[in-house]
C-alpha cells in the first residue's frame, strides 16, 4: 500500500502548552481515515500542519510518499477548512468556476454542480445560502481540481439530514475512486458509518488506532436500564459494574459483563420491569476512551453517563 | 526558485477570472461603491466649482481637481483593496485560497486591478466635472501625465491598505483606514489648499504619502509648494516598502493563524 501521509514524530506547541506530541501516523491511500477527539485534541493543528498553514520546527511530514513538501503537491490535494466560508456577495458558480482555473484537470463546474445537487442555487449569492447549502458549496471548493487526498475538517456542521446524506454519498463515491480522504467530526454516526480507520486524538497523542469495529470491540461495555426497585448502591456493588445512574423511576447500569449482572440483578428484584440493554456504539467506545485516559472527578462520570442516557 | 515561479498567476484566464468576481463583488457592495465613486465627485463640485469657483485668482477648480483627484484615488485603493483584503481573511476565505494552488499574486494582481479601475473612473469622472464646469484647461500632456500619475499612485495606498489588513481584523481595519485615510487627506492639503497653511503644519505634512502624492501631481500643473521631485518620490518608495514589508510580514503570520 502506498502512503498518502506520512508524519514522523511531529511535536508542535506554542510558548504556553504543547498541541501535539510526538506524534507518528502514516495514512495509506485510498482509505478514509477518521481523526476523532473532543475540542483542543490537535485534529485542526494536524490538520494545518499537513496543510502548510502552520510549521514546525522539524519537518516531518511527507505527503504521496515521496518526502514531497506541500507547495508541491496543493494542485492534488483539496481541503474543506473548519470556521472557513466564502465572500457573501459572489455567486455559487462564480466561485466553482474560479477555483476550477486553479487546478490543471478540473472535474469542471457544470459536473460538479450536477453532482453535488447545486442547480437550483447555481446563481445564488453564497451570503443567501442555508448553512448546509454552504457548506456544500465549500465542499465543492474542495473537490474542484479532482484532488487524490481530500480534508474534510467538520464538514457536516450545519447541515441538515437532506444535505448530510449527499456529502455522505459523495464521500461514498470519492473512495470507490480510490480517493484518500481525511476526516474531523462531531458525530461519531459519520465515523462509524463511512470510515475505514479512526485515529482517536486525546491531548495530542494518540491513543487509539483501529477499524470502527476494532474500536468498538475494545469497550464491550453495555447498559442495562430497567425499572427496578433495588438501590443503587447495591447495584454499584456488583463485581462487573462501572458505573449507575439513575434517571427518575429508571436505572441505568454499565456493565463488563451484561449477562452476568442481569443474572444477579434479576435474582434480586423479580419485580424488575421495561428492560433495555443497549451496546456500545463508536459514539460510547468514544467516550470511554476518552474517559478512560483522564482521572475524571466522580460528577463529571455522572454527566458522561447522563450524556449515553440521551443517546439511548 | 520554484516557490518563485508557482507564486505567479497560474494563467491568464484564472487571473481573468480572480478579476472579474473581485470587481463584480465591489459591484455588488453600495457601502463600497457609493462613497468611493460619489464622494471625491460630490465634494470637488462642493468645494472646487459652487464656494470657491474665484479662489487661487480662478485657479481654485484646477487645483483641488488635482487634489481631489489624490484623495478620490485613495479610497479604492485603501478600502477595495486594503478593507476587502482584511474581510477575506477575517470570513477564513484567505485561508481558503492559501490552501488552494492559487498563486498569492494572483490574487493581490486581481484586487489591484479592481482598485485601479474604480480609480480611473475617479479621475475621469473629476476631470469632466473639471473642464465642463469648472472651466479647467490644461494641455493634453498635462491631462495625460496627471491620470497615469493618479493610476500609479494608488501603488503606495494600496500597501498601506495591506498591511492594515493584515494587521487589524476585519471590520477594525475599516475603522483604523478611516482613521488614516480622512485626517493624512486633510494635514496633507488635499481639501484646503497646503499654502493656506501655516508653515509648521506645512512641514508636519512632510510625514503624509498623500502630500507627497499631492505635491507631485501639483508639480505638473505648476502649483506645488516647491520641494524637489525626488523627494517626493523616495518618499513614496519607502512607505510603499515599509508598508509592503508590514503586509508580507502580516500574510506570513495569517498562513499560520
Amino acid at each position: 500500500m502506498n502512503t498518502a501521509i506520512a508524519i514522523e514524530s511531529l511535536s508542535f506547541g506554542y510558548s504556553n502548552a504543547m498541541v501535539l506530541n510526538d506524534l507518528s501516523l502514516s495514512v495509506e491511500q485510498g482509505k478514509l481515515t477518521c481523526l476523532l477527539g473532543s475540542n483542543g485534541a490537535g485534529k485542526t493543528t494536524l490538520i494545518n500542519l499537513i496543510l502548510g498553514r502552520l510549521t514546525s520546527s522539524q519537518n516531518t511530514i511527507s505527503l504521496f510518499g515521496e518526502n514531497q513538501q506541500i507547495s508541491q503537491v496543493k494542485k492534488r490535494i483539496g481541503a474543506m477548512l473548519q470556521n472557513s466560508t466564502a465572500p457573501e456577495r459572489a455567486k455559487v458558480s462564480e466561485l466553482i468556476e474560479l477555483f476550477s482555473s486553479y487546478y490543471p484537470t478540473p472535474i469542471g463546474a457544470n459536473t460538479l454542480i450536477t453532482q453535488l445537487g447545486l442547480n437550483a442555487i447555481a446563481d445564488k449569492r453564497f451570503g443567501k445560502l442555508s448553512g448546509g447549502q454552504k457548506q456544500l458549496v465549500l465542499l465543492a471548493l474542495a473537490l474542484c481540481g479532482d484532488p487524490d487526498l481530500l480534508f474534510l475538517d467538520e464538514p457536516s456542521v450545519g447541515m441538515d439530514v437532506e444535505v448530510r446524506r449527499t456529502l455522505w454519498k459523495v464521500i461514498e463515491s470519492l473512495k470507490a475512486r480510490g480517493k484518500t480522504i481525511v476526516l474531523t467530526t462531531h458525530y461519531l454516526e459519520e465515523a462509524d458509518a463511512l470510515a475505514d480507520r479512526v485515529v482517536v486524538l486525546q491531548q495530542g497523542e494518540i491513543i487509539a488506532d483501529g477499524t470502527p469495529t476494532q474500536i468498538k470491540s475494545k469497550f464491550q461495555n453495555k447498559i442495562i436500564k430497567a425499572k427496578t426497585s433495588q438501590s443503587i448502591l447495591w447495584l454499584n456493588s456488583l463485581p462487573e459494574v462501572i458505573n449507575t445512574t439513575s434517571l427518575g423511576q429508571y436505572v441505568e447500569v454499565t456493565s463488563r459483563n451484561t449477562e452476568s449482572t442481569l443474572k444477579q440483578w434479576l435474582n434480586s428484584d423479580p419485580s424488575l420491569t421495561d428492560l433495555t440493554i443497549v451496546t456500545t456504539d463508536l459514539e460510547q467506545a468514544f467516550i470511554q476512551i476518552t474517559h478512560a485516559q483522564t482521572d475524571l472527578p466522580q460528577t463529571s462520570q455522572y454527566e458522561v453517563n447522563h450524556f449515553q442516557a440521551k443517546q439511548v | 526558485m520554484n516557490q518563485l515561479i508557482s507564486s505567479f498567476p497560474t494563467s491568464f484566464r484564472s487571473l481573468k477570472k480572480e478579476f472579474s468576481l473581485d470587481f463584480n463583488m465591489s459591484l455588488r457592495e453600495p457601502a463600497f461603491i457609493v462613497p468611493t465613486l460619489l464622494f471625491p465627485l460630490m465634494f470637488y463640485v462642493f468645494f472646487g466649482l459652487l464656494f470657491s469657483q474665484k479662489g487661487m485668482d480662478g485657479q481654485m477648480p484646477t487645483f483641488l481637481m488635482v487634489t481631489y483627484g489624490v484623495f478620490g484615488i485613495m479610497s479604492p485603493a485603501l478600502f477595495g483593496f486594503g478593507a476587502s483584503v482584511a474581510m477575506d481573511r477575517d470570513k477564513g476565505w484567505l485561508a481558503i485560497k492559501q490552501v488552494s494552488p492559487m498563486p498569492p499574486l494572483q490574487f493581490m494582481c486581481a484586487k489591484l486591478f479592481s482598485a485601479m479601475v474604480f480609480a480611473c473612473a475617479i479621475i475621469v469622472g473629476l476631470f469632466c466635472l473639471g473642464a465642463i464646469f469648472g472651466d479647467v484647461v490644461l494641455a493634453r500632456s498635462q491631462w495625460l501625465s496627471l491620470a497615469a500619475l493618479l493610476l500609479v499612485g494608488t501603488l503606495p495606498f494600496c500597501a498601506l491598505g495591506l498591511a492594515v489588513a493584515f494587521l487589524v481584523k476585519g471590520n477594525a481595519a475599516v475603522a483604523v483606514l478611516n482613521l488614516i485615510y480622512l485626517p493624512s487627506a486633510f494635514l496633507s492639503g488635499l481639501w484646503i489648499p497646503i499654502n493656506y497653511f501655516p508653515q509648521w503644519l506645512q512641514q508636519v505634512a512632510n510625514i503624509f504619502p498623500p502630500f507627497h502624492l499631492s505635491q507631485l501631481a501639483l508639480k505638473i500643473i505648476d502649483k506645488d509648494i516647491g520641494q524637489s521631485v525626488a523627494v517626493h518620490i523616495s518618499a513614496l518608495l519607502f512607505s510603499t516598502a515599509v508598508f509592503l514589508t508590514i503586509a508580507i510580514w502580516g500574510y506570513k503570520k495569517s498562513q499560520t493563524e
